[in-house]
């Protein structure tokens, strides 16, 4: 998967605080990806303004995590809107947030384990049930779609 | 049952004497709620010089509680065996009852659409 | 959900361990329907919208399939339509729609979510569906069923086909 258009944007919150400040205070997305292949957690936000003379301007801006140990600066000061996304970029995929007022869990009320959009975390659904298309043949082993071999050895 | 448009996303149909039990559909749902069972069997004919194997469909079950009527099962299916019907007066008292074998997906053909 | 993060937003009663009170919203303000031209199919019919599939409960009041419920019709049982995806953040609210029903009372799982999980089959958060949480008395197969299907199932209901 190809990243979105932009830059890093280093260090992060003086970053965002510096776009809001240059008028692009309408807080689109901001959300993360997981990349497992560098060890990092991608963080990625979209910004847009309304000029006087009409039209949207727009800006991309990522900054990468350790994914050992993920700790992102809130940029809550100067985007109050984006303490919702920093709470579901904490619970879903374990993020620390540094600086933020309220990190309680947003969508995932009782739901324990490992942050479920962590590409590693397993759906158990897809460990439990056995895939269909594997009843072909006894020989060749067939790899189950969406479920890696690591997986499969907790059943 | 009301009338419904025609081309709706009703049931699938199988056409069991089309399919050959290659497992491309039941590889390919991404709900998994497509079963097939099928053994091979050796057929002589007349003249030829060596029995020829083919596969006999024993079951073929799809789980319409599972199913999202997405139609990639019908569009890899490469002999046609599964069509679009625009059926869709199955509802059923317990969730067992939406799991269809040969005999009601063959019910549902022959297709309304094309 | 605090005035920091959310400001000018009404405050439905949700907290850090339960969404709003939603049940409430569908036990009470909510409206009900009957199947429109079948007097003698006599229910009220609620709908537990959670997903697309209410779009197509409202697509069957947008066709005139299903009508508004006279207010005071004895004799009537209550049926309540899950359209959608239960999750198991929401469970405890849909039990909660259930048992505010007044008896007599039966339960429509309408779609693919609400039946088994559906397309979510696999998520971490979908409950494989609705019916372990509250019992069930038709599954309509779909994602999403038609709204004919839904008429037809609600028909079944006390029409036996
Ligand atoms: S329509 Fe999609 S979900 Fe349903 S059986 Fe076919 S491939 Fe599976
Ligand atoms: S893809 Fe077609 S021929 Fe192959 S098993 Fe499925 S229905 Fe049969
Ligand atoms: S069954 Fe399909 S249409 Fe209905 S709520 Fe689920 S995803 Fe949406």
């Amino acid at each position: 998967m190809s990243a979105p258009p932009g830059e890093l944007w280093e260090p992060w919150a003086a970053a965002v605080a510096r776009h809001v400040a240059d008028g692009y205070d309408r807080l689109d997305l901001l959300t993360a990806v997981d990349r497992p292949q560098s060890e990092q957690i991608e963080v990625v936000i979209h910004l847009v303004r309304r000029p006087a003379d009409g039209g949207l301007d727009e800006v991309w801006g990522h900054t990468l995590l350790d994914r050992a140990a993920p700790v992102l600066d809130s940029v809550t000061d100067a985007l109050p809107s984006a303490a919702w996304h920093e709470r579901e970029i904490h619970e879903m995929f374990g993020v620390e947030v540094r600086g933020h007022p309220d990190l309680r869990p947003l969508l995932l009320h009782g739901i324990d384990g490992p942050p479920p959009l962590r590409k590693d975390t397993p759906l158990v659904a897809r460990i439990e049930t056995p895939w269909p298309g594997a009843e072909e043949t006894g020989r060749r082993r067939v790899s189950v779609p969406g479920v890696p071999a690591e997986w499969l050895e907790q059943r | 049952m009301s009338d419904v448009v025609p081309q709706a996303r009703g049931a699938i149909a199988l056409d069991a004497a089309a399919c050959t039990s290659c497992m491309l559909c039941v590889k390919e749902c991404p709900d998994w709620c497509i079963h097939i069972e099928s053994h091979n069997e050796e057929v002589s004919e007349p003249g030829a010089r060596r029995p020829r194997s083919v596969a006999v469909l024993d079951s073929f079950t799809i789980d319409w509680g599972l199913c999202m009527y997405c139609g990639i099962c019908v569009e890899v299916c490469p002999f046609d065996a599964l069509q679009w019907v625009s059926t869709h007066d199955y509802a059923a008292a317990e969730a067992d009852g939406l799991r269809h074998g040969i005999a009601r997906l063959e019910e549902f053909g022959p297709s309304d659409q094309r | 959900m605090t005035g920091a993060d959310s400001p000018g937003r009404p405050d439905r009663g949700g907290s850090a361990d339960s969404p709003g009170d939603y049940a409430a919203d569908v036990a009470g303000e909510q409206r009900e329907y009957a199947v429109a031209g079948r007097p003698d199919v006599r229910i009220h019919v609620r709908d537990l919208g959670l997903a697309c599939c209410a779009v197509e409960f409202a697509a069957a009041i947008g066709r005139g399939l299903l009508v508004p419920a006279e207010p005071d019709s004895p004799g009537s049982a209550a049926v309540l339509v899950v359209s959608g995806t239960v999750t198991d953040a929401l469970a405890p609210q849909v039990l909660a729609a259930w048992e505010a029903l007044p008896e007599p009372k039966a339960a429509v799982s309408f779609g693919a979510c609400s039946n088994s999980g559906g397309p979510y089959w696999d998520s971490y958060s979908v409950t494989k569906g609705v019916d372990r949480v509250i019992p069930v008395t038709t599954y309509v197969p779909g994602c999403p069923p038609r709204p004919e299907a839904l008429v037809d199932a609600l028909v079944s209901l006390v029409v036996p086909a």
